[in-house]
């Protein structure tokens, strides 16, 4: 009879266990998990080969079975966030096929179900607007840039856009409009930067500020920026970040390596217990310094 | 001399395979083991699920970090923490008793009676403090020697293929050195009520009478642990070659293996014990 009820009871407790549980959000991460490995796998195939017969021939073999895994997250788990990024990666496997008006409707699709993911709204946008770029229609896409820098413009993706508008116009050799493009995109950054010093965001801001100098090739301006702006006193990520790439400027571009060395030491003795500086420590050891 | 270890470590197994043949319910003592394994390995698994995370998840938190409830993570520490339960909690408190269990069914066998689990279960439950005492012994050192001697081996071979091989093989080896001297503690806890020290001592003073019949008993059932050992080396790569979820499949084949490798080296050395304390 004990055992009976322990049984039942054992029963009763895988049951609750496979309703509530194992359709939940773990198993939604795990199969979301195993389907972005397919995905990232066919990236990897393709950038392995240069021959266009046998991308084509990897293109026709895989990418269907990636749709359908990814397309198994977005079916099971439809309002988790996990469906979002899903979606993004089966529009980047529709743009590798060439499908470019499915990949429409799934970049439309992520902004109408999920408008609160803003990450992967951005993602969207961006990825829908070099549709557009690659279509020809530049007005489209460019408004499309407006709208993620306006409404999207605190994320990762956000963030490319002012810079991607300016790249346009310089690979168009518009030299006019890249460069206020590129003037608009700097007061972006250096804004976001001042407002947003200690979120981790600021140091992606960073990151395309410099690119958007070194587009110019600007090295002197974007040197006395970060160190009268972003440097000063500070001993933020953001202003070791800045040091690093002062230290990166003066040995890649002025072939400086003396002051390169010192602004390295410098960022050791600045900042000794973060993991960026433990290369760079390895490095100064390595040529004796 | 090599002729008699030769003659005894042959009659030794000849008997023991007879006996494992003849009273196949001498697995039994590992095989419930297993089970609780098992059941702990089962409980590691499904911690990140919904309903046990609420109770199972803030301990993996405390100890590791938030991302280790969530997939694949959670395989990367799913050995760690298996490994520290089985050897500061099921070897300790599990397999102290059912290693004297099945020590305690040889000796029936060889006092004519029927090798029973009950009876030897409340036996060893009766003396579970020294055999508590001398797991615990066994464990702490093997887990000492299992911390020091694989760094020692990296840094004297590097990160090469016999590097990887040699901080396995040596700690194996010497771990083997170790339970051999120790091994008969719980046949001797079971036969002689003895308290952990004497037993040990007792355990000691024999093996090293018979030491390369002892060594070579102990050490062919534990190459199946070694075998299994690089599974965990290699876990990472495997899971890449797979899924994640391989490494919760590893650990059910060593679970398994481990019932008839220890119940291999208890049973082989139980009954070299009775035989030649008989003989003496």
């Amino acid at each position: 009879m004990r055992i009976k009820k322990v049984i039942l009871l054992s029963l009763i407790i895988c049951f609750v266990a496979a309703v509530t549980g194992c359709y939940g959000g773990y198993e939604a991460e795990r199969k979301f998990w195993l389907a972005n490995r397919e995905y990232e796998r066919l990236l990897l195939a393709l950038n392995q080969t240069s021959n266009e017969f046998q991308k084509d021939e990897i293109i026709k073999k895989k990418a269907p079975e990636v749709i359908i895994v990814l397309r198994q997250v977005t079916i099971n788990y439809p309002s988790l966030p996990l469906s979002a990024q899903a979606m993004l990666l089966i529009a980047n496997v529709y743009v590798i096929e060439g499908h470019l008006d499915k990949a429409i409707k799934e970049y439309n699709c992520i902004m109408e179900e999920f408008p609160y993911m803003k990450e992967q709204c951005a993602s969207a946008m961006v990825a829908l607007a070099s549709i557009y770029k690659e279509r020809g229609d530049w007005d489209s896409a460019e408004e499309i840039y407006e709208e993620v820098i306006s409404e999207y413009f605190d994320t990762r993706m956000g963030l490319r856009a002012p810079i991607l508008i300016a790249r346009y116009y310089k690979s168009r050799a518009m030299n006019i409009e890249a460069g206020e493009a590129y003037n608009k995109a700097m007061s972006l950054y250096k804004d976001f930067i001042e407002s947003n010093e200690d979120i981790p965001y600021a140091l992606v801001a960073l990151e395309q500020l410099v690119n958007c100098y070194n587009d110019q090739e600007q090295w002197h301006e974007v040197i006395n920026y970060l160190q009268e702006h972003v440097i000063k006193n500070s001993d933020s990520p953001l202003a070791l970040q800045a040091m690093l790439i002062i230290g990166t400027i003066y040995e890649a571009q002025f072939n400086n390596r003396d002051k390169a060395f010192e602004i390295y030491r410098q960022v050791v003795e600045r900042f000794p217990e973060s993991p960026l500086v433990e290369k760079i420590r390895s490095r100064l050891e390595l040529l004796g310094e | 001399m090599i002729k008699k270890a030769y003659f005894l470590f042959l009659n030794v197994i000849k008997i023991d395979f007879k006996l494992l043949k003849d009273y196949p319910r001498i697995f039994i003592p590992l095989t419930l083991r297993a089970f609780v394994s098992l059941g702990i390995l089962c409980l590691i698994y499904i911690s990140p699920y919904y309903p046990f995370k609420k109770i199972l998840g803030p301990p993996v938190i405390e100890f590791f970090g938030p991302k280790f409830l969530h997939y694949p993570h959670n395989f990367t520490i799913l050995p760690v923490i298996f490994i520290n339960i089985k050897n500061f909690l099921i070897n300790p408190l599990i397999t102290s008793i059912m290693a004297a269990v099945c020590c305690g069914m040889v000796y029936d066998y060889h006092n004519r009676r029927e090798p029973g689990f009950w009876r030897n279960f409340n036996k060893a439950v009766r003396r579970f403090l020294p055999l508590f005492l001398c797991m615990f012994f066994l464990v702490s050192i093997s887990y000492l020697l299992y911390r020091m001697i694989p760094s020692l081996m990296v840094k004297f071979f590097g990160q090469t293929a016999i590097g990887i091989f040699m901080s396995n093989f040596i700690p194996f080896f010497v771990l083997i050195i170790f339970e051999s001297l120790f091994v008969f503690c719980f046949i001797a806890i079971m036969t002689k009520k003895q308290n952990a020290f004497k037993a040990l001592k007792k355990s000691f003073i024999f093996s090293l009478k018979l030491y390369p019949v002892v060594f070579l008993l102990v050490f062919l059932p534990r190459l199946l642990d070694f075998l299994m050992s690089f599974f965990i080396v290699f876990q990472v790569k495997i899971s890449d070659m797979f899924i994640p979820d391989i490494t919760a499949l590893i650990f059910i084949l060593i679970i398994l293996i481990a019932v008839v490798s220890d119940t291999l080296v208890f049973s082989l050395t139980a009954n070299l014990y009775v035989l030649n304390i008989d003989e003496n």
